[in-house]
């Protein structure tokens, strides 16, 4: 396999001891014309190329874990959703990690639907209403004339939500079951299960509403929005200010006067953006932010099932202990009644001489019964007062 | 030129000569008196502390420097050096100053200027590795002809900021490995070894959450105010105030006049000292840039500026906050299981009770057996007691009866449907 670019021998005091991460990463290049290359190379090739930070670069690092982001730099978008590492030029994209899994499909879409339709460097009026006409039908076609940039950002975005979604279906199918399970049976097996799907649910929230706050910022902010038009930063920047050049990106402590001329070229690019070319990305990225936000609210709604299961078995267990509680209490007054019963014949059965002894006994018939009937009584006078109190038959 | 690391021991020498000094901290006598510009004082009673002096070419050396001499060196006033005694527990900061950064995060608490870093020297291990990290940094740019684009106080900031995110997350995910074999303990045994483990992890979790949450407010706090964002401009500010040499000077002897007073009136006092290097850079400056401070603050806010150190500091905020959430999530994976415990419990409970409700059932049958045995006990004569098989007649009827009425209780129990659960 042939290996575009070479290979730049890393000074070993460059590289970070204590993260310990191998200097060459793998990377895929694909171009305009989707073509497809991979890349061997360190990450101050990566820096030169594309005229990054290297703190931008430790965002991709899959080593750390960084929460989902959108960068837009001078000259390029830097991606890390989920699994999706890239940084995203107005005529290349670099993928990290290609040979993953998740990884393949997001490469294969992206030769598939880069080359469609021309790379237009100038948003024109219509556009907006081509890409509403294009989503509504579906077709991304010939009409499609989104920058390039664009449509590896739609490609990236919408591998992201359809992982998140798939991820929140298979959590669904799993909830569900569970909780219906732990509802008939309450064992420690079944609320360990539920357990796992809780903390699953939970990691899985903070992703998705990770992604989510990461759009919202971007749609709130039209400036940030303008950063990631990087065709027309590209083509603004060539024609007013090719007098002063290109900025050296590497200058050490700049001085005023290129600050000044960066100042202006920020405002020249202000200037020169209108808003239908905003509102190209704002449609694009409200498309997936309402996409991620049903995502989320499914998870909301899981979480609150799961609550409610919770609430619901929390209660049963209460009203199941409450009717134990109940029958013993008839039981047990039962029991006092008996007890006293027991008491009297007791008394009499004591073998000290007393006068009923002899001669009568027309009083066995007399203290048995009299003493059943007052036990009857008590009994029921203990029970109407339970009645009485909301205690029994609620 | 190589780190050098001199050991020292800590000892307490009481104060008494100066009376103007402010604070009493703790003193670090060093071996070595290299770079100490008041010999005089020494021998006066004065406290001095070991620094680690790290310049732009990635050189380090130890310094022996009392209180009176950084606020000099820095232009800092005493309030802001106490931020950096360990005595006192201050929540991180980062402090911007006209010449200076104060920062206290973590362990690493040091002063950063256009020029050097001037790290509180320490025996943590995150301090050495700051100052040896550093040094390599700055040494592979110099080497390598790498030229960043960030001036030398943000290459400094950033360490200390990548340095305390890791350490805040090595911390967190070594929570994490605790808590989740506690907790799965505790969901299979509920004992009080497993419970009293588990709310001391909450207890280290809220101290780590609260820890983390100051310095993500810190730094949210530094990217919410353009003007603290500016004023950390050490390089460009510098670089101004050299275009205005005349009128620094008159600025920096009151300065020097107001440092006197804080320290003894026979100080002398030291000039400003220029960088050099800098002259071909000055003829590039704007002439048109005129005014007191108040108008380099206020040109220095261009959008351009604030961008860099913005997206330095937002690159940072983002781990924090990361790390942040992954406390949060921490803290409500406890709470759910705490609540799945309490749902075990119950349902243990509602065991017992069940199992308590047989014995009283058949608690309340023997009773109605010893009601009848006592009932025949009774010392009254009639004409029952004449006749001898009416004792097997009484023990088969009423035995019989207790095992019906027993098994008509379970029955019952059954159709309640709270037997069995």
């Amino acid at each position: 396999m042939a290996q575009n670019g070479y290979l730049v021998p890393a000074d070993p005091s460059a590289v970070v001891t204590v993260k310990k991460k191998t200097p060459q990463a793998s990377w895929a290049l694909i171009d305009a014309t989707g073509q497809s290359e991979p890349l061997d190379v360190d990450k101050y090739e990566i820096m030169h190329r594309v005229q990054i930070h290297a703190r931008d670069l430790r965002i991709l690092d899959p080593n750390l874990s960084y929460p989902s982001t959108i960068l837009g730099r001078e000259r390029a978008i830097v991606l890390n959703l989920e699994h999706i590492k890239a940084i995203i030029t107005s005529e290349e994209v670099l993928l990290r990690d290609p040979s993953d899994e998740n990884v393949i499909p997001v490469v294969e879409e992206l030769r598939r639907r880069l080359p469609v339709g021309n790379a237009s460097h100038n948003g024109g009026q219509g556009d907006g209403k081509e890409i509403a006409g294009a989503q509504n039908d579906g077709d991304t076609g010939d009409e499609d004339e989104s920058p390039f940039e664009f449509r590896a950002l739609e490609v990236a975005l919408e591998a992201i939500c359809s992982f998140l979604a798939a991820r929140t279906a298979e959590l669904e199918t799993a909830a569900y079951p569970a909780l219906d399970e732990l509802t008939s049976k309450i064992s420690s097996r079944n609320l360990d299960r539920v357990r796992k799907l809780k903390s699953a649910m939970t990691r899985l929230t903070a992703r998705v509403q990770k992604v989510r706050d990461e759009l919202e910022q971007l749609l709130d902010d039209d400036d940030d929005m303008a950063d990631l038009y990087l065709s027309r930063k590209l083509s603004s920047a060539s024609s007013p200010i090719s007098s002063i050049g290109e900025p050296n990106w590497y200058t050490t402590s700049p001085t005023i006067g290129s600050k000044i001329s960066r100042a202006s070229r920020a405002s020249l690019a202000t200037v020169h953006g209108d808003e239908n070319d905003v509102e190209e990305l704002e449609m694009l990225l409200e498309a997936y932010f309402m996409q991620i936000d049903s995502t989320l609210n499914r998870l909301t709604t899981l979480r609150e099932y799961i609550d409610d299961t919770e609430d619901y078995i929390n209660i049963q267990l209460d009203n199941h202990r409450n009717q134990l509680i109940q029958l013993e209490l008839v039981l047990s007054s039962g029991t006092v009644c008996l007890s006293m019963y027991s008491l009297v014949a007791g008394i009499f059965g004591m073998n000290i001489p007393y006068t009923w002894n002899d001669g009568h006994g027309y009083m066995f018939k007399y203290v048995v019964g009299l003493t059943g009937t007052l036990c009857v009584v008590v009994f029921v006078i203990i029970m109407s007062y339970a009645r009485y109190k909301g205690l029994v038959g609620s | 030129m190589g780190e050098q690391l001199d050991p020292f021991s800590a000892s307490n020498l009481p104060d008494f000569i100066s009376s103007q000094k402010i604070g009493r901290p703790v003193n670090f006598e060093g071996q070595t008196n290299r770079g100490h510009p008041f010999s005089g004082l020494k021998k006066r009673g004065q406290s001095s502390r070991s620094w680690v002096k790290i310049d732009q070419d990635g050189n380090s050396a130890v310094l022996e420097l009392d209180k009176a001499t950084i606020m000099k060196r820095c232009s800092l006033p005493s309030r802001d050096l106490r931020l950096l005694d360990p005595l006192f527990i201050y929540p991180s900061s980062i402090l911007g100053r006209e010449r200076a950064i104060v920062v206290s995060l973590e362990k690493i608490r040091c002063i950063i200027t256009a020029e050097e870093v001037i790290l509180m020297n320490a025996r943590d291990a995150s301090v050495v590795q700051y100052q040896s990290e550093l040094c390599k940094r700055l040494q592979s740019n110099h080497n390598l002809n790498v030229k960043d684009d960030l001036p030398f106080e943000f290459k400094a900031l950033e360490l200390v900021l990548e340095l305390s995110c890791l350490s805040l997350d090595a911390q967190v995910n070594e929570l994490e490995m605790e808590v989740y074999p506690v907790l799965d303990e505790l969901a299979t045994n509920i004992s009080t070894l497993n419970l009293e483990h588990v709310r001391r992890l909450k207890g280290r979790l809220l101290t780590l959450t609260q820890k983390v949450q100051k310095v993500c407010d810190e730094i949210e706090h530094l990217m919410d105010d353009d003007d603290d964002m500016a004023e950390m401009y050490l390089t460009e500010k510098k670089e101004r105030a050299e275009a205005h040499a005349s009128e620094e000077l008159e600025d920096n002897i009151g300065e020097d006049f107001e440092s006197s007073g804080i320290v003894s009136k026979s100080a002398p006092v030291s000039p400003v000292g220029s960088t050099s290097g800098n002259f071909g850079k000055l003829q590039r400056a704007f002439s048109s840039i005129v005014g007191s401070h108040k108008s380099l603050l206020s040109s220095s806010s261009i959008g351009e500026n604030i961008d860099q150190l913005e997206m330095l500091l937002e690159a940072y905020f983002v781990v924090v906050d990361n790390t942040l959430s992954k406390l949060s999530s921490l803290k409500e994976y406890i709470d759910d299981t705490e609540d799945l415990i309490n749902i075990k419990l119950g349902n243990v409970q509602n065991q017992l009770i069940q199992f308590q409700l047989l014995l009283t059932a058949a608690t309340f049958v023997a009773a109605i057996f010893a009601a009848v045995t006592a009932v025949f006990g009774m010392n009254l004569q009639d004409s029952v007691f004449q006749n001898p098989t009416t004792f097997q007649y009484v023990l088969l009827i009423t035995g019989i009866g207790c095992g019906f009425l027993y098994f008509g209780f379970v029955l019952y129990f059954k159709h309640k449907k709270v037997f069995p659960l």
